[in-house]
């Protein structure tokens, strides 16, 4: 699984120390100065598998292709687009909370910069986005296509993850077979193939 | 798009492709037809262009999408199979009458408005029903004429009415 990078286990400008879970961190052996890490925001989709019998509960967090130029991992290529994280002891269900809250959150994208500096901040993004939602509803005006850059950025951070596609995503299997199984579904236009979560099924 | 509310889903990209996943596809359509009645009624119009559609209901210049012509025809379809659209030319497809309430829909709420005023076994004319001083305020006051006829049709159908003729006008009498 070539998505994770080696890094220290301070958190980095900008990493906040979410939850965390026993059996779950993966620490290089004994060493707790070093650990594994996974970018957020390549994560697509997350899957629960409950646990049966002699199968531990189980999150499938569903991957898109690295960013170039990614700092080492492990490995440097994988034949596949997701990983399994195993919960040997209990606590799936709650890490699953915090992760699922976490890729929606999205945090990554506030732009952290060090104390004295000014800088674009989610409060901002909000701000234009209920302008252009009003100019949409009141017909004031038109929307100017900074304006609907920057509105396509606030739907994207609103909880619908980057879309994903088909270009960066390798074979997309696994994406088809959760297409299949209603927990993604299709954009399909002249920008290309994307896949977005499930809203027609999970919203009323 | 008109004064009606912008539903979420005319600003979620995947709303512009037809799903593959029919349990998804089944929830895009009905969200597609409620969206159509609901600007046809805010222009008053029964009349639909599926060209003219195409460019207004069904695209979103904000996001940059538009619902094919294949997926259009799919929703007008639904629609007909739900008494709301019946093709002008059932073989080109390409004019729609709409009825955002079904005739059955219009012959509920005038039946209503018939027994809550004790006006059974009495007759009226068309006229006087779609277009009376006493109707004014009533819902399907100016209803145009063939579909108020329809509506008495499907009451006909129930026994709750009869259409008649009296010389030039069309009349009514209510069961």
């Amino acid at each position: 699984m070539n998505r994770f990078y080696w890094s220290d286990t301070s958190p980095a400008l900008g990493e906040v120390h979410i939850t965390q879970q026993v059996g779950v961190a993966l620490y290089d052996g004994a060493d707790k100065t070093s650990c594994l890490c996974l970018p957020l925001p390549l994560v697509v989709y997350l899957e629960e598998q409950p646990s049966g019998f002699a199968k531990s509960a189980k999150i499938v967090v569903h991957l898109t292709a690295p960013e170039p130029g990614q700092t080492s991992g492990p490995v440097a290529s994988s034949k596949f687009d997701y990983i399994r994280l195993s919960f040997r002891d209990s606590g799936q269900s709650e890490f699953m909370r915090y992760f699922t809250q976490a890729i929606k959150d999205q945090k990554w994208k506030e732009k952290v910069l060090p104390p004295g500096q000014a800088g674009v901040t989610a409060k901002d993004m909000v701000a234009l986005s209920k302008t252009i939602v009003n100019k949409i509803k009141d017909k004031q005006g038109d929307i100017t296509e900074d304006e609907t850059v920057k509105f396509k950025a606030y739907l994207l951070s609103m909880g619908i993850p980057n879309p994903v596609t088909r270009e960066t995503h390798g074979t997309g299997d696994r994406l088809l077979l959760t297409e299949r199984e209603g927990g993604v579904c299709r954009d399909d236009s002249e920008e290309g193939l994307r896949f977005y979560p499930n809203h027609f099924l999970t919203t009323t | 798009m008109g004064s009606t509310e912008v539903p979420w889903q005319f600003n979620f990209p995947p709303f512009f492709t037809i799903q593959p996943n029919v349990d998804t596809r089944k929830k895009q359509l009905e969200a597609w037809c409620q969206l159509v009645l609901d600007q046809q009624r805010a222009r008053n119009s029964h009349s639909l262009d599926v060209n003219e559609v195409h460019s207004s209901i069904f695209t979103n210049k904000s996001i940059n999408r538009k619902l094919s012509v294949d997926g259009v025809i799919m929703v007008l379809e639904e629609l007909r199979k739900k008494g709301h659209l019946e093709w002008k030319d059932p073989k080109t497809r390409k004019e729609a009458l709409i009825m955002w309430r079904t005739p059955e829909e219009w012959g509920k709420l005038i039946y209503k408005y018939i027994t809550g005023k004790s006006m059974t076994n009495t007759v009226c004319t068309l006229f006087e029903l779609s277009n009376g001083e006493e109707t004014e305020g009533e819902e399907f006051h100016g209803l145009e004429l063939w579909l108020l006829k329809r509506a008495l049709q499907t009451l006909e159908r129930d026994g709750k009415a009869e259409l008649m003729a009296f010389g030039d006008s069309e009349g009514v009498k209510f069961f």
